[in-house]
């Protein structure tokens, strides 16, 4: 029987104007978003200044900075995530705390502001979840409307079960519909020549593709729930369309600016200044040393021996090197305290945002596809470790050579190599795992609120 | 004339009387007041870090409370030496506690109106016509001497206030917060550009709301209908600006930032440069400045399909957080740091002043414009579906 209810269901749907509409948009919305992200030069461009990056590194034998680099997450192409906003690059002095480089560039192109990116996770987000609600406005409303539902239920046949038919059928319906535009999404990526993906990326686009299933699922349980709720098809509609807007549209859009209103952070120029400062104090006291040498050996500078030179040159030195010690320390400590200060408000945003579906996926899609906030942490974090690796290391060299002279040219004393961290498909499940549950806890909750609602129904 | 006075008004009674007019009522209160909080909180946090960047900071402006934009692109010089590279040395960055607001767009008053306040409004028009008509009252009203476009403005002006009426107290507590508790001094030159906005907010919801009109003439069911009108108002409002945004990036590509400085490299090789070599290096700035500004152009007027984009790029000129504005700051700018290179290092002060009351308003002429054809084509096709409509 509910084989027979679900044929039913899906043929109905086949045969609707609905389906063929959501097939097209999503064929002409994926197709077209993922073909054009995929020869996007901006990209291209990013990957070229990377290996600028990569020449300066070529002469860092004669300057003290150096380049930490990680290469262009492949899956940009269907999720963007951060954007342009995606660190690629940090450099660093001997000396100096990190800077992180990203490519927004002050020249650039601004639409970018207005307007966000169209990718296959804004389809899904956005166009999907829609696609949903008008696969499952009607499913018992519209029954109950034209007087179906009382005929089919004189046989006999269960409500959950019927229900159960109904969910199952509408959601293997909009699969169908989107089926041919994610076969060619899948086509597009193999067959793209910039678009080079690895056996890991495979199973990351393919946990994606799951992931999109299962957000959709999320919005075929609440439209149905929505159906079983009221009588005329007009205002389930009215009443999906209302949760839509809030839980897509309005919820995950505010959520950050309510966290960071509930959970202020200071500024970062507050907390370079704060290092600033600290930097200064060093500066004076290593300055202050010097003019009383060269009060003591006779208050010229030019006359001052070559032997005398050197030792304040030494001065110098050591003040570079306890630059660089604060660097790895306090100022290290200051910035540790920011990326936690950081790291709570965008918790908190991520508590709050849990509300809607909407904000759960978009964090994980983008995760997944390494252009989320949490491969942006974990670069920084990276650059963070290696920043007190390299000093160790300088630290050691000074200490058995004497020689200050690294400070100043750093590939003097084979430096470690700054390993960009890997992002695996289990790391992002396990530490994500709270949105997935959340996920699919949305949607046992709609099922199960939708079937108790359908159980207490009346027919009339 | 008598007639169409009869019909707003008994359209008017009957939209305020209604649950889903005083429910879009209670959404705008609600997503417009916590939004200005939230908005004015942000400014804070903005203008706090102005203060701090120091030297070129570009400060935020008070109606990017309303309308953020491109407010958000400000610069910081990382090493004060643009002798040889002026585009190179200006870097931009958000600092490290913007990436949570990096995934979804800002939830603005320009945010609210174009997104959310135009479904809400295409909510309120989508069964004018094939509502009255499923509920059997078209044929009787119709059946009464009155012409059908009479009905059809009557149905247009009527709904049309009513949506006005449900909208207004949200923008006038809006404007209470912004005035009273926002701490941001608005000068009279500030309300009339929020005059400016907030007719540019009422000729994109009418757009809107005609879109609905049209298709409840065009449809003979109100499911269909408010269907149909998703999926028109997702292709023009969610689609086309995104479109043209990548289309853009696609047809009209500008080199990056690293192509452009390897380029110069090749051009001038040695370290310590002439003066002549300077005028080169920067002409070749000002040729790449150009070719981003003809990729900006097309972006604008491909996105301009899409009454949202004219609607988005109206209101931001006029909030002085609009693309004009950040080509304008970027030129001067740039005139600045190179003035002062000339000078031999004579850096005076930098000072950004944003466009005039006057040059705001000549640049959203066209927007404005296009939102006023947008209207006149949906009436009219309206008027000519209904004349058509079969309202047994």
């Amino acid at each position: 029987m509910f084989w027979t209810l679900m044929k039913k269901e899906i043929h109905d749907h086949i045969l609707s104007a609905r389906f063929a509409v959501s097939m097209i948009l999503a064929l002409i919305f994926l197709i077209g978003s993922t073909a054009m992200l995929a020869t996007d030069k901006t990209w291209a461009g990013r990957q070229l200044y990377t290996g600028y990056k990569l020449k300066d590194y070529l002469y860092t034998n004669k300057y003290s900075w150096y380049w930490m680099n990680r290469d262009l997450p492949t899956l940009r192409v269907l999720a963007t995530g951060l954007d342009e906003e995606l660190s690629l690059n940090a450099n660093s002095e001997a000396k100096m705390g990190p800077q992180f480089e990203n490519n927004r560039q002050f020249v650039n192109n601004p639409n970018r502001y207005l307007f966000s990116q169209l990718d296959f996770v804004f389809f899904f987000n956005i166009v999907g979840s829609l696609f949903a609600f008008v696969f499952t406005y009607d499913t018992i409303s519209g029954e109950s409307r034209s007087g179906t539902l009382r005929l089919v239920l004189v046989n006999s046949i269960s409500r959950p079960l019927l229900l159960a038919a109904k969910f199952v059928g509408s959601y293997l319906s909009l699969i169908t519909s989107l089926l041919p535009a994610l076969m060619s999404v899948i086509l597009l990526l193999y067959l793209m020549p910039n678009v080079n993906l690895l056996p890991s990326d495979w199973v990351a686009t393919s946990f994606l593709f799951l992931l999109a299933l299962l957000y959709l699922s999320v919005f075929c349980a609440l439209g149905l729930f929505g159906s079983c709720l009221t009588k005329q098809p007009k205002t389930t509609l009215t009443l999906l369309m209302a949760l839509w807007v809030i839980t897509v549209l309005v919820v995950p859009n505010f959520s950050p600016f309510l966290a960071a209103y509930l959970r202020p952070i200071p500024t970062v120029y507050e907390v370079h200044e704060n290092i600033r400062r600290l930097s200064g104090d060093i500066w004076q006291q290593s300055q202050a040393e010097i003019e009383e040498f060269i009060q003591e050996h006779g208050g010229d500078p030019a006359a001052l021996s070559d032997t005398e030179q050197q030792t304040i040159n030494k001065i110098r030195a050591k003040a570079e090197r306890r630059q660089m010690n604060l660097s790895v320390g306090k100022a290290a400590e200051i910035r540790q305290d920011f990326i936690n200060a950081v790291q709570a408000q965008a918790d908190m945003n991520l508590s709050i945002s849990l509300i809607s579906p909407s904000a759960a996926f978009v964090y994980l899609a983008t995760d997944v596809a390494n252009t989320g906030i949490l491969s942006e942490w974990d670069f920084r974090r990276a650059v963070i470790r290696y920043r007190s690796q390299y000093a160790e290391h300088v630290n050691i060299y000074i200490e058995e050579t004497g020689d200050y002279e690294i400070l100043q040219r750093i590939l003097k004393a084979d430096p470690p190599d700054f390993v960009p961290p890997k992002f695996f498909l289990p790391d992002v499940i396990s530490r994500h795992s709270n949105l997935l549950l959340v996920l699919s806890l949305y949607n046992v909750a709609f099922f199960f609120a939708g079937q108790v609602v359908f159980i207490r129904r009346p027919l009339t | 004339m008598h007639q169409l006075g009869n019909l707003i008004k008994h359209e008017l009674i009957d939209n305020l009387t209604s649950g889903r007019y005083i429910l879009t009522s209670i959404v705008c209160i609600v997503l417009c007041v916590i939004s200005i909080v939230l908005m004015s909180h942000d400014y804070q946090h903005r203008e706090k870090q102005s203060n701090l960047a120091r030297g070129i900071s570009r400060p935020p402006q008070p109606l990017s409370l309303i309308a953020k934009g491109t407010n958000e692109v400000r610069p910081v010089i990382p090493n004060f030496h643009p002798r040889y590279n002026v585009i190179g040395q200006v870097f931009m960055r958000f600092g490290e506690e913007r990436h949570i607001f990096e995934l979804f767009e800002t939830p603005d008053f320009v945010y609210i109106v174009s997104i959310v306040l135009s479904v809400l409004t295409i909510f309120l028009s989508y069964d004018s016509i094939c509502g009255e008509k499923e509920t059997h009252t078209l044929s009787l009203v119709l059946s009464n001497p009155l012409r059908r476009s009479t009905f059809l403005l009557g149905k247009w002006i009527g709904g049309y206030i009513s949506l006005l009426l449900s909208f207004s107290p949200a923008v006038l507590l809006m404007f209470i917060y912004m005035y009273t508790f926002s701490g941001v001094s608005l000068s009279s030159e500030h309300f009339l550009r929020l005059s400016g906005i907030i007719c540019f907010t009422l000729i994109y919801l009418s757009v809107f709301f005609t879109l609905g009109l049209l298709v409840s003439t065009v449809v003979h069911r109100e499911a269909t209908s408010l269907v149909l009108c998703l999926f028109i108002w997702m292709i023009w409002t969610l689609w086309i600006p995104r479109l043209a945004l990548l289309t853009t990036r696609t047809i009209a590509p500008a080199p990056s930032e690293g192509e452009h400085r390897q380029m110069k490299e090749k051009t001038v090789t040695e370290h310590d440069i002439t003066d002549e070599q300077r005028e080169i290096l920067w002409s070749m700035d000002d040729a790449y400045i150009s070719k981003i500004d003809r990729q900006i152009e097309l972006g604008k007027n491909l996105s301009r399909l899409s009454p949202l984009a004219s609607y988005v790029h109206g209101s931001t000129t006029l909030a002085q957080t609009g693309i004009p504005d950040y080509q304008d700051y970027r030129r001067r700018l740039f005139a600045w740091l190179k003035r002062s290179v000339r000078q031999e290092g004579n850096w005076s002060m930098f000072v950004h002043r944003p466009h005039s009351l006057g040059s705001s308003f000549s640049k959203v002429w066209v927007d404005l414009q296009l939102l006023f054809l947008w209207n006149i084509l949906l009436f009219m096709g309206a008027n000519l579906a209904f004349h058509r409509y079969d309202v047994r």
